[in-house]
């Protein structure tokens, strides 16, 4: 084939002998070139939107920015070194690790009936999946900033609504105060990336055939017994992935605690997420203590991941 | 077998895409020697009025000179953040719309005022606006247009309440805030805390009582007088003169609205809350802030700037540019346009008489100016911001201003 032996030509390797070229081309058998025009606009996507970028930001944490945004020069570990000394940032890790566990420990917790509910066919179920897809589907920052309304202590309408229903005695600031901030802004978390868990959790349920559950039925099992050791085992793949995919997304999530969260002084309630934003634009004005913040996000979401595929198998 | 040169090939394709990358963000900058005929002008959005008001200037100026103005005009939300971004990336504007400018000229990309304002616009400056401008006794930033704060009132509540007058003293202002406070529903003195713009209310509280950012060009945050002002309003808030909680209550989405609304009895405003009160019913007059006894009572002065980048032949073409857009018939537009003062001494008498801004122009010659002329004051602002608010939510005063002296005083 004509066409073979050109592409090893361009690559300098000696045409292959006759009879090698009978054989069906298996992947490892491709010609460099070939494989080259399979896999390089991958590479390429890849190296553009993630190593690139990655490798200005590593670049940036070792750099002495000014206010303005011009580089002054070298920094070594200085912008490593500021962020770690922080008073701020064993607060900031705390209410990391609260947010992401507590997040995704409540959305797996409510999206496992509610997958069960969404599974059986009832009067206004197809409208129900709808609904469910709305909060995922609705931007983040529009929800987060709808949230913000309906809890704000002057105007919004859960405290009259509350107060309604003599639930509680007095409006809440539930924004402002220590004690409910944090809640309320899992619970706007739970509320988004709910509907993506339950979805996630029904296909599981989908893919159980019916007789493995009437066997169990058969043998005497109650509805309880059938679910805890024979539906939840066989849903461990998609929690599996629900439980990592979530972690990440909560982790990362930006919109929600910025917004709700913005008119709060200190760094309270700040993740490192957030803790990284402000002291690359808001309080330090610090380009490279933000990006030597953003280097450490990566690495605590990399080996968390790692750390978890490993033990889950997923790979 | 076949694996190495596959390796080789992806790495030759991943240098080459950096090549490409790098190359990109490099070829923007490509001015020669020689006079420009075209110039950038990166300009804050005050108002869905700006950018057109921008774009017919631009049209206008090229009609009469036939320089091209390449207009760009960004969010207040997103315009430092950009800014920053085409510093770092060497995109430098040639003129800059900006309410700080201290860190560019600290980091001498700016021309001088001298060099790039004619001696007629120079020289129209009132004394205080020129100075609020200058970086180590030297004008960077040209005012563009100012604000000045003053206390606004709503005379219903104060009637309500029986209170005939506006307070004169720092102490009658929280008297009269615990006698609003105590009608139903009502909230006497609405403080804005949060990290949108804290320094605003504190400044003027601090200023009018006796307080100051600097010395001798020595900052001076953590000063007696200044741990008093702050300790004040934590008091008021303590008290229940305020709203529930100052620390997180912004400006525009807060103290404004609360006054707008008719809940709040007094609020520190600018001609900017003037103009959004114009579409409410409330019943209201504005004073000059009320001092502490001794103290003259002033508001604080916030101004925007112009700024001139060096660039190599632009600045006859800025030069051009800036005494356009300060030629009256221009500027009082823009002035109008987006309620702002005037900030050149003609232009001040020219609207003297207008029924929004001339009340509040006198009230500017005044005024007075935090430091934004010091190379670090964005960063003190930042911190400011992030943690003025914690005052009135349980952290002492004192430690607050001392962190923010701290910062202010690093290298």
């Amino acid at each position: 084939m004509t066409t073979e032996k050109q592409t090893s030509a361009i690559a300098g390797r000696p045409v292959p002998p006759a009879g090698r070229r009978r054989r069906p081309a298996s992947p490892q058998r491709m010609r460099p070139l070939a494989l080259l025009i399979w896999i390089g606009p991958s590479v390429l996507l890849i190296v553009g939107i993630v190593v690139y970028p990655l490798f200005e930001t590593v670049r940036a944490s070792f750099q002495d920015f000014a206010l303005t945004g011009a580089v002054k020069g070298w920094a070594g570990f200085d912008n490593f070194e500021k962020v770690l000394t922080d008073p701020d940032l064993p607060r900031v890790l705390a209410n990391t690790g609260i947010w992401v566990v507590a997040g995704v420990a409540v959305t797996t917790l409510l999206a496992l009936p509610l997958a069960q509910l969404l599974n059986k066919d009832f009067w206004g179920g197809r409208i129900l999946r709808i609904a469910l897809i709305v909060p995922w589907a609705a931007s983040i920052v529009m929800t987060a900033i709808g949230f913000r309304w309906i809890l704000n202590y002057y105007y919004g309408v859960l405290n009259p609504f509350l107060m309604s229903l003599h639930i509680i005695q007095k409006p809440v600031d539930w924004l402002g105060d220590e004690r409910t901030i944090g809640w309320v802004m899992i619970a706007t978390a739970v509320f988004i990336s709910l509907p993506f868990t339950a979805f996630a959790i029904l296909s599981g349920l989908k893919g159980i055939p019916d007789d493995v559950n009437e066997a169990a039925q058969i043998d005497g099992a109650t509805r309880w017994k059938t679910y805890r050791y024979i539906t939840f085992p066989l849903l461990r793949g998609p929690l599996m992935v629900t439980v990592l995919l979530n972690s990440i997304w909560i982790f990362n999530s930006f919109p929600i605690i910025y917004v709700l969260n913005k008119s709060n002084p200190g760094y309270q309630n700040d993740t490192t997420i957030t803790f990284m934003y402000k002291i690359a634009f808001l309080t330090d004005r610090d380009i490279g203590a933000g990006a030597a913040m953003a280097v450490l996000n990566v690495l605590i979401v990399g080996v968390c991941v790692a750390l978890y595929v490993r033990r889950a198998r997923l790979d | 077998m076949h694996r190495k040169p596959v390796r080789a090939a992806a790495i030759a394709v991943a240098a080459l895409s950096l090549l490409a990358l790098s190359a990109c963000s490099a070829s923007g900058d490509s001015s020669s020697g020689g006079k420009v005929t075209s110039i950038k002008f990166v300009a804050a959005e005050y108002s869905p009025k700006t950018a057109p008001y921008w774009d017919k200037i631009a049209k206008d100026f090229k009609a009469k000179t036939g320089i091209t103005v390449d207009v760009q005009t960004i969010a207040w939300n997103d315009i430092h953040q950009q800014v920053s971004t085409m510093v770092q990336t060497n995109q430098l504007p040639d003129v800059l719309n900006l309410d700080s400018f201290a860190q560019y000229a600290a980091d001498e990309l700016l021309y001088p005022a001298s060099e790039v304002e004619s001696s007629s616009l120079a020289a129209d400056f009132p004394k205080n606006l020129a100075d609020s401008g200058s970086v180590g006794g030297k004008n960077y930033g040209i005012p563009f247009v100012g604000s000045d704060s003053v206390l606004f009132y709503n005379t219903d509540l104060f009637t309500q309440a029986g209170i005939a007058e506006p307070p004169k003293t720092i102490d009658e202002l929280a008297s009269d805030a615990e006698k609003i406070s105590k009608l139903p529903g009502k909230v006497g003195f609405a403080l804005s805390l949060s990290p949108e713009a804290p320094h605003i209310d504190y400044s003027t509280f601090m200023f009018n009582m006796g307080g100051e950012y600097m010395k001798n060009g020595k900052w001076t945050i953590n000063s007696d007088a200044n741990v008093k002002a702050l300790g004040f309003l934590k008091q008021l808030t303590d008290s229940g003169a305020t709203e529930v909680n100052p620390g997180n209550t912004g400006r525009v989405e807060g103290s404004w609205q609360l006054f707008e609304s008719g809940t709040a009895g007094m609020v520190i405003g600018q001609t900017g809350l003037a103009d959004r009160l114009k579409t409410s019913n409330i019943q209201y007059k504005t004073a000059a802030f009320p001092s502490s006894p001794g103290v003259t009572p002033t508001g604080l002065a916030v101004a925007d700037y112009l700024m001139a980048f060096k660039k190599p032949g632009n600045q006859d073409a800025v030069k051009q540019f800036l005494s356009f857009a300060f030629a009256e018939k221009n500027y009082a537009t823009f002035a109008a346009n987006e309620g702002l003062l005037p900030v050149t001494s003609s232009s001040q008498k020219a609207l003297a008489s207008d029924p929004t801004l001339g009340p509040y122009i006198p009230g500017l010659e005044t005024a007075k100016f935090a430091p934004v002329g010091e190379a670090n004051w964005d960063k003190v602002l930042g911190e400011m911001k992030n943690s003025l608010g914690l005052a009135v939510s349980g952290t002492d005063p004192k430690k607050v201003l001392d962190q923010i002296q701290a910062v202010a005083t690093s290298k």
